[in-house]
């Protein structure tokens, strides 16, 4: 998937009353009677997926961290000189196409066969692209009045990071960690069937299709939708509005 | 006055465009100073120069050591994320100033201004008077030795820009400092301005045709008779 067109127009208001937000605790409570009620009778083997869960949130969160560090270094670099942006981005722009599992084989060999850094490389060369060309979108699509104020008013290095380019950046970087985030999730799942891992909710939902049992997959695979849509609901979408709140004309 | 900025022979290109043409002025210290003229005639590129933004093709400028330069933006350039009290104390919070003193200098700073009430608002929330009066505060607070101005008026209503041009000629009487304002009203610049320096964007003779030094008394009535003389006699020049 591309991400070069990446514009910030998910803007939707995110209230806790409005019906969105209704429409979710009934949700919730609908699929929290549904796991009560069926957990005696589908066999889904609650350490194995909890688990298998937990593993897959450690690396996924694990290589959006690494991502996020990279992306915004390599993003700074780009756009600090019009010779290197002209240079990185058409790399880029091929890079990002290039399917990541095409390196497993490789990966697997060239990191002594460990499956935790070989999720984690390949997850984070996956998870950089939407946030590297959100971040360097916005970079390019800042205001310049905003710039010179912080210049005037005395904002140099790590202290303009901070105070200014980090939270002018805020829209984009959340709007691309949404994207990045969801490639992530669906990226681990298939990284965790061709790499073998003891824990790993991909792992386990491979066990229970391989082995045929096909009510506990279909329950996970549910129970995992409804964690990540969760997620969002719980941890982006509210980042989403606050970081566009006041972007407003000022 | 002493001299604080000296421009000599000052000649600025964008590619081949001559937007500044053999510029020289200086700068006084104390004094309300105004760049007027059409739009092209690079009033904003020489205010642009004067903070250090823009570097000169051709000429020289000097100015005093370590003056402290600091600016209020046509469209107010605040923030967003930042409250007003934030967007005030941006500059002090850079200087790494204790906070205890950022809080005693804002609140000061905000009751000067009549701002006190609105300091836990964003600038989305604000009118465009008290935007400006948001810039205008955080430019002052950090008690600048020259205050630059780029058409701080021409985005607030007629009644509002009235307002505001008294709070800083306020201001400047109270505190002694220095003001470069950019403005394409000649009225507004004879009512504040000690001197006016008339800028012409024909590119066949120099940027400044006139360096006026207002005589009218303060405060000025800009209903009087002598106060539109000086307006025509301005416009001919422009002209």
């Amino acid at each position: 998937m591309r991400y070069s067109h990446i514009l910030h127009k998910s803007r939707g208001k995110h209230t806790l009353f409005n019906w969105q937000s209704i429409l979710t605790v009934f949700l919730i409570l609908a699929v929290f009677t549904t796991v009560v009620s069926l957990s005696g009778t589908i066999h889904l083997d609650k350490i194995a997926f909890v688990g298998g869960l937990i593993a897959s949130l450690s690396r996924v969160v694990i290589a959006y961290m690494i991502a996020f560090v990279l992306a915004i270094l390599i993003a700074l670099i780009v756009v600090s000189n019009k010779t290197v942006e002209a240079l990185l981005l058409p790399v880029f722009d091929v890079l990002q196409s290039f399917p990541s599992f095409i390196l497993f084989p490789v990966l697997v060999v060239a990191l002594n066969n460990q499956p935790n850094t070989v999720i984690v490389f390949v997850l984070v060369i996956t998870m950089i692209w939407p946030l590297l060309f959100a971040i360097i979108s916005g970079i390019k699509g800042r205001r310049n009045d905003l710039e010179e104020a912080a210049t005037v008013f005395g904002a140099v290095g790590l202290k303009r990071f901070y105070e200014f380019t980090l939270p002018m950046l805020m829209p984009s970087i959340i709007t691309g960690s949404i994207v990045s985030w969801g490639e992530g999730w669906e990226f681990i799942i298939g990284a965790e069937l061709l790499v073998h891992t003891n824990f790993g909710v991909g792992q386990y939902l491979g066990f229970l299709a391989d082995s045929k049992q096909n009510q506990p997959l279909v329950f996970g695979i549910i129970l995992l939708l409804f964690f990540l849509f969760i997620l969002n609901k719980l941890i982006w979408l509210p980042l989403l509005h606050a970081s566009t709140e006041y972007q407003a004309d000022a | 006055m002493s001299i604080i900025v000296t421009l000599e022979k000052a000649n600025k290109y964008f590619d081949d465009n001559s937007v500044l043409r053999d510029v020289n002025f200086d700068i006084e210290k104390g004094e309300f100073l105004s760049l007027v003229g059409p739009s092209g005639c690079g009033k904003s590129t020489l205010l642009r120069v004067l903070l250090g933004f823009e570097k000169l093709d051709h000429g020289k400028m000097t100015i005093e050591p370590n003056l402290k330069k600091t600016l209020v933006f046509q469209n107010f350039a605040l923030f967003p994320w930042l409250t007003v009290f934030e967007n005030i104390s941006f500059g002090l919070k850079m200087q790494g100033m204790p906070k205890v003193d950022i809080d005693r200098k804002v609140t000061d700073i905000l009751h000067e201004l009549d701002l006190h009430g609105a300091q836990n608002l964003h600038p989305k929330e604000l009118s465009g008077g008290m935007k400006q009066r948001v810039g205008l505060g955080r430019a002052l607070v950090m008690d600048p030795d020259i205050l630059f101005l780029d058409e701080p008026f021409s985005a607030v209503d007629a009644f509002t820009a009235r307002d505001l041009r008294q709070k800083l000629l306020e201001i400047w009487e109270k505190r002694k400092i220095t003001v470069v304002m950019v403005t394409h009203l000649i009225e507004e610049a004879i009512e504040l301005s000690d001197r006016v320096i008339v800028m012409s964007s024909d590119k066949n003779q120099d940027s400044i045709v006139e360096i006026y030094t207002n005589k009218l008394a303060r405060p000025r009535d800009n209903r009087s008779k002598e106060f539109f003389n000086e307006v025509d006699f301005l416009e001919t020049k422009i002209k």
